[in-house]
């Protein structure tokens, strides 16, 4: 018998929740096809009468839902995005996602079809153009799901804008690098403060994959804290030209390295890694 | 210890060389079994311009220093740009916060080697042990003879020498005077 452990079945729902809370978008899914379903209950049959000649029909909802498909591949990106998962920013796993939701959107249409189509078709195989308006059904349910996610996280109190964060955080450690000493008024207070709140989305991420990052910045800035000003230039790449050097300073800057090069992969969303991709061929 | 003109050559015809401190903290004088002056012995004919525009001028009173007065010692060991520190000096006796201290008083150009001399083994201790007082930019490690004549060498030839860097060597020895004119 297959049974998913507990983890196993958090981490699947990801793909579907991003993390967020599970009861919250079970209700948006509710609330949605609850929705959805009461309007089409309310229409007369038959419910979506075509003028089209089949084939037209089919190319007409073919290219529907490949438009809609890359709008919703889009949105996923952007809810990946928001999330403190380098995962949730990488091209192929918001493609996982994005089959994820189509796979679970094509089964609520199915069903759906089952209950109001079946009773007039007197078949469970769809016709063919059937099948090419639940092909865009699917898309377009799986997008409402998605953009009401959005929205709501988007309004939501607890979403302070992560990419600034990570910019602020980012470029203070540059400055602190760059300027000497005497040019240094608050920068590393400043990156301090990007970095705390940096480790505080890290740690309330119900996403896996935060941990090893949250723990690498949890130290780092712990130390960094208890430094003096050459210390904290040393520890973010300001180090001596040398073969004499402390390892321990080594070290530490290339904690920083991986904190920084984890940070910049959460910077750019899974389409903008895409774009930047195909420029740079 | 003398103020520097902006014009100073150090060069014949002046024949008025830095006098470059090298300042030594040990229990035994000596470094990696070596005594000090027979270590420069080795590479000063490598320096370019040696005894023209640089001498050295080692010290080995360093850790007595210390012992007697740390806030004192800052105006005697200020005046030397290149320090070698043996590790026991600072994880054996209670000066860890005066060494933190002095080294963070030092110009930019100064240069800290702290001399570590126990087996492999034991330097991840040594160096976590040492850690409070490595943050400045100028302290290095040094963990065997030929590494500390090298960084020696490239030192006294490269950073200390006013035949690569006259306007540094001035600055860094003005800015000295300044340091110990406060203390005094």
């Amino acid at each position: 018998m297959i049974s998913l452990s507990a983890t196993q079945s958090h981490r699947y729902s990801n793909y579907l929740t991003f993390g967020r809370s599970k009861a919250r978008i079970l209700g948006i899914v509710a609330g949605e096809t609850i929705f959805l379903g009461g309007t089409f209950f309310a229409a007369e049959p038959p419910f979506l009468p075509l003028p089209f000649e089949p084939g037209i029909a089919l190319l007409i909802s073919g290219i529907l839902t490949l438009v809609l498909g890359i709008a919703l591949y889009g949105l996923l990106s952007s809810l990946g995005y928001r999330t403190y998962s380098v995962r949730f920013h990488s091209p192929t796993h918001v493609l996982k996602c994005l089959i994820v939701y189509l796979a679970f959107s094509a089964i609520v249409v199915y069903l759906g079809y089952l209950l109001l189509v079946y009773p007039y078709s007197n078949t469970p195989i769809p016709k063919v153009v059937d099948i090419g308006i639940g092909a865009v059904a699917t898309t377009l349910y799986a997008i409402s799901i998605t953009s009401i996610i959005y929205a709501e996280d988007i309004f939501s109190e607890n979403s302070g804008s992560k990419s600034e964060v990570i910019t602020k955080f980012l470029s203070e450690a540059d400055s602190l690098r760059e300027k000497s000493e005497s040019e240094i008024v608050d920068q590393p207070k400043k990156l301090l403060q990007a970095g705390e709140s940096l480790l505080t989305g890290l740690q309330t991420s119900e996403l896996e994959g935060t941990e090893e990052l949250a723990e690498n910045l949890q130290d780092w800035l712990q130390t960094f804290k208890h430094r003096e000003l050459q210390g904290q230039k040393k520890m973010v790449g300001d180090l001596p030209d040398s073969s004499t050097r402390f390892d321990v300073w080594e070290e530490r800057y290339e904690s920083f390295q991986y904190i920084r090069d984890e940070l910049e992969k959460m910077d750019n969303s899974a389409i903008e890694r895409i774009l930047l991709s195909i420029r740079g061929k | 210890m003398e103020e520097y003109a902006e014009d100073r050559k150090f060069e014949p015809p002046d024949k008025k060389p830095h006098n470059e401190g090298i300042c030594l903290f040990s229990d035994s004088k000596s470094c990696y079994g070596d005594d000090i002056e027979s270590i420069l012995k080795e590479i000063t004919p490598k320096i370019s311009g040696y005894e023209e525009t640089i001498v050295a001028d080692p010290h080995g009173e360093g850790l007595d220093l210390m012992l007697d007065d740390p806030v004192e010692a800052e105006k005697t060991i200020l005046k030397s740009s290149l320090w070698l520190i043996h590790y026991k000096c600072i994880t054996k006796y209670d000066l860890k916060d005066n060494f933190r201290s002095a080294i963070n008083a030092t110009p930019p150009r100064t240069q800290v080697c702290i001399l570590i001399d126990a087996p492999e083994t034991e330097h991840d201790d040594i160096e976590a042990e040492l850690d409070e007082i490595t943050d400045s930019k100028n302290v290095y490690t040094v963990k065997s003879k030929p590494v500390l004549r090298n960084s020696m060498r490239q030192y006294l030839d490269m950073s200390a020498n006013p035949k690569r860097g006259r306007e540094e060597v001035i600055k860094w020895n003005n800015n000295v005077c300044d340091l110990i004119d406060a203390r005094s």
